[in-house]
């Protein structure tokens, strides 16, 4: 089940989360420590809605200029 | 729906039968009986989402205060619940009905969020009961695992059902965040502030944000590929974020996200 973590994560590691990139041993830890910290709870949520806005504003470019040669291609 | 009805039955009206020393059990959900909830329209107008939507406000202001303390109180919420106290089963509650819901919230929108959420609570308690958490000390880890597998056999049966209804009737069911209405807004608002900011930085920043976000190329990757060390990475990384930040309080206020 893994250790339940003590502290609050850094940002980067919310983010990882939000991106689902957190390596798999820190999981269980992370989100037993979401189960009851409201403050972090918030803070993925928050983290959330920036990356998918992100995201959906790159696809929104990506689409307008597919031949621009920056470099991107995903 | 009708399943919930009967595992309510089954996990909490049952075992308080055999249990007589407890006055009147059915206090517990908010001072109303489970038999008027029975008997009532739907457990969603219920007197226990009620609790659940009360105890929302006292749990923002009281987190710090479980993190804190929440450890050494497990083993204290279990051994009034294997007692049939009711404090027990409310402090359960008070403790992870918010982390509950923000979980399956996360993963599955709001469709039967609450329905979902109490079916979760009744597990964990009927587990409880049952003498199934071997370490008090580790009851989050415990009720995790429930959560998780509730989560896979939420979202198995919702991609089987999308699965039937797309043979049957080329339609296509989304139970996700997505197809929540004020989270797609929230979404469109955060995506503003991205496209503005996405127009205002260099190509090469630009690149790197997109690697990063919509790629999902790892830090390692990038810094390969575009010849930067991982300082530079990170200034760039965060010089944007201040961006987004700024760009965002001018074209927003920071809309609060409920679940």
């Amino acid at each position: 089940m893994g250790e339940e973590q003590t502290h609050h994560p850094e940002d980067s590691e919310i983010e990882q989360y939000s991106l689902g990139v957190l390596a798999a041993e820190d999981i269980p830890g992370f989100e037993q420590h979401l189960l009851i910290c409201h403050e972090c709870q918030d803070r993925v949520a928050q983290m959330d809605a920036e990356i998918q806005g992100m995201q959906a504003a790159a696809r929104e470019l990506r689409a307008k200029q597919p031949h621009r040669g920056t470099g991107y291609c995903g | 729906m009708f399943l919930s009805c009967i595992s309510y039955v089954r996990l909490v009206l049952l075992p308080w039968e055999y249990s007589p020393e407890i006055a009147d059990p059915f206090d517990i959900y908010d001072g109303r009986r489970l038999g008027e909830l029975w008997r009532g329209q739907s457990f969603r107008a219920g007197s226990t989402i009620q609790m659940i939507q009360q105890n929302d406000a006292v749990l923002r202001g009281s987190g710090a205060r479980i993190d804190a303390e929440g450890q050494a109180a497990w083993p204290l919420i279990i051994a009034r619940i294997q007692a049939n106290d009711a404090k027990g089963m409310e402090d359960l509650y008070h403790v992870f009905s918010r982390g509950v819901r923000f979980f399956i919230w996360r993963q599955l929108g709001r469709q039967d969020l609450d329905d979902t959420v109490h079916d979760t609570f009744l597990t964990v308690a009927e587990a409880i009961r049952r003498g199934e958490v071997r370490e008090p000390d580790r009851l989050m880890g415990f009720v995790w695992t429930v959560v998780r597998r509730h989560l896979a056999a939420e979202i198995e049966r919702t991609v089987h059902q999308r699965n039937r209804r797309a043979e049957l009737q080329g339609e296509i069911c989304s139970r996700d965040r997505a197809a929540d209405p004020e989270w797609r807004a929230i979404v469109r608002q955060r995506q503003s502030v991205a496209r503005g900011l996405l127009n205002q930085v260099s190509g090469r920043d630009r690149e790197v944000l997109i690697r990063f976000y919509l790629r999902e190329q790892t830090q390692e990757q990038i810094c390969r590929d575009m010849d930067l060390t991982p300082t530079q990475f990170r200034l760039l990384k965060s010089r944007a974020k201040a961006r987004l930040e700024l760009l965002g309080r001018r074209k927003l206020a920071r809309r609060r996200i409920f679940w």
